[in-house]
């Protein structure tokens, strides 16, 4: 459904991602892990257009194909990715001014010019789903960071994204609320949801994960089954850093 | 106190009330709103920095926090004759003021805008939103929350400083003050008096600053 292929960025001078090709069908949970500094984030942000990737291309298949050239791409066609696209941020990065439901909301009005009330309902339904439905009207500053990244991810799902990327969504979180938000993202993804998900979490990546993604150095290392990479690693680099975890 | 002095106060007090009310407080009102406006057109180009208008944005900073409040206002109501502008001391004194605010306010603004962590810009961009859209919605709300008691102050500040339009003929509260002591030879009551008068004023202003710092937090704490 999504091909991403030769993703190259480099940050002053130093080459952060040397290359990256991932194949996401539809209904795959990618799990990319890799030691800090090895390029998770920006492999994200590079697909979400919030880094221009100096090299490398997106190509939705299927019904509305789509292909982006990462480097090149106009602001239409950003927005056209970017719709098929939810992004939950490792921090958030909640509206402060905003509730929680307006928050989900304020894409779906000024991104996208979905009528308020439609959009509000919408709102709601995705609220719900991650069980916020009694906080709706709460400001961030008084929701606890479990809840913040639920909204977070209401926010992401909102729209009918066909990918939803995670960047660590769970790591600024005290041990107490990492399993909350796990599951919200379980649940997700047996409801069929599509997603690349860069966590460090080994049983959560067990359970869900279709793919592993390993990666050092801005290179992909090895992918495969989570049995393959966490009972079988090939690499002593993915070896060692899984002994480490 | 005697009965002389006592009379003389509350004799010159709506002297004093009435050019506070209709000169004092308008010249501060006019010179903040459009000293507000300059503001935030100038914190934009700065933030945004936008090529040529950013340098000309940042020479009028430097140009009127670098000189004297009154200097300003003696070129622009004495000096600008010279060269054939001649203006009425009202508009010269809100000119002036207005200036030498956004000036100021501009580098509150732009100080707040960029407070605003740039995580809020990425989360609208990927719901959808563009980079005015966020601004608007996003951005500037924060923004103006954290510029609300620094913009406050200085319009504290600013009460007071209308003092010195009267330096150019505005008959603001001060003017008619040193008139009256000038007759009455009781510059001692007078200028206290005036004192007075603006310690009130500002007390009233840093109240109702504190009312609306309080609902501002509310507003972000419900
Ligand atoms: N905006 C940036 N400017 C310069 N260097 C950056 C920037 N963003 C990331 N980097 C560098 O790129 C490397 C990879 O970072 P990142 O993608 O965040 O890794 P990961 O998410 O795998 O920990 C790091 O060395 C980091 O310092
Ligand atoms: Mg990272």
């Amino acid at each position: 459904m999504l091909q991403i292929r030769d993703v190259h960025k480099t940050f002053d001078g130093n080459e952060i991602l040397k290359g990256i090709d991932l194949d996401i069908d539809q209904g795959d949970i990618i799990v990319i892990m890799g030691p800090s500094g090895s390029g998770k984030t920006t492999f994200l942000r590079c697909i979400e257009f919030l880094e221009r990737a100096d090299r490398g291309h997106l190509f939705f298949r299927g019904e509305a194909p789509l292909e982006a050239d990462m480097h090149r791409a106009s602001n239409q066609t950003i927005a056209q990715v970017r719709r098929r696209m939810g992004f939950v941020f490792q921090n958030y990065n909640l509206f402060a001014n905003k509730t929680a439901l307006e928050n989900v909301t304020e894409g779906l009005i000024l991104g996208r010019r979905i009528p308020r009330q439609e959009a509000e309902r919408m709102g709601r339904a995705a609220l719900e789903r991650v069980g916020l439905a009694d906080r709706m009207d709460y400001y961030p500053s008084r929701l606890s960071g479990g809840q913040q990244q639920r909204v977070g991810i209401a926010r992401a799902i909102v729209g009918g994204p066909d990918v939803i990327l995670f960047d660590e969504p769970t790591s600024a979180l005290d041990p107490e609320l990492v399993g909350e938000v796990l599951a919200v993202i379980k649940d997700l993804a047996e409801g069929g949801a599509t997603m690349i998900v860069v966590t460090h979490e080994m049983g959560f990546a067990r359970q869900v994960a279709s793919r592993v993604v390993f990666m050092a150095d801005g290179s992909v290392l090895e992918t495969g089954t989570p049995e393959e990479i966490f009972d079988h690693p090939r690499h002593e680099r993915t070896q060692q850093f899984l002994s480490n975890l | 106190m005697s009965n002389e002095t006592l009379d003389l106060l509350i004799r010159s007090f709506p002297q004093l009330l009435l050019p506070m009310l209709k000169v004092t407080l308008p010249l501060t009102a006019a010179a903040f709103s459009v000293g507000l406006i300059i503001a935030l057109v100038v914190a934009m180009i700065r933030v945004l920095e936008v090529p040529v208008l950013s340098q000309i944005c940042k020479l009028y900073v430097w140009i009127f926090r670098g000189t004297p409040l009154l200097v300003q206002l003696f070129i622009i109501f004495f000096g600008l004759p010279a060269i054939g502008i001649r203006l009425d001391a009202f508009p010269a004194a809100v000119i002036a003021f207005s200036l030498n605010e956004g000036a100021y306010t501009s580098e509150t603004m732009r100080a707040a805008i960029t407070a605003i962590p740039r995580g809020q810009f990425e989360a609208g961009y990927t719901v959808g939103m563009n980079y005015f859209q966020i601004m608007r919605r996003i951005v500037l709300p924060q923004a103006f929350r954290v510029a609300f008691p620094p913009l406050f102050n200085e319009l504290i500040a600013l009460v007071k400083d209308t003092s010195l339009a009267a330096s150019i003929t505005v008959s603001e509260m001060f003017r008619e003050a040193q008139k009256i002591a000038a007759r009455t030879f009781e510059p001692f009551t007078l200028y206290c008096e005036v004192a007075v008068i603006y310690l009130i004023i500002c007390t009233i202003l840093t109240r109702l600053q504190v009312y609306g710092e309080r609902r501002l937090s509310a507003h972000e704490k419900r």
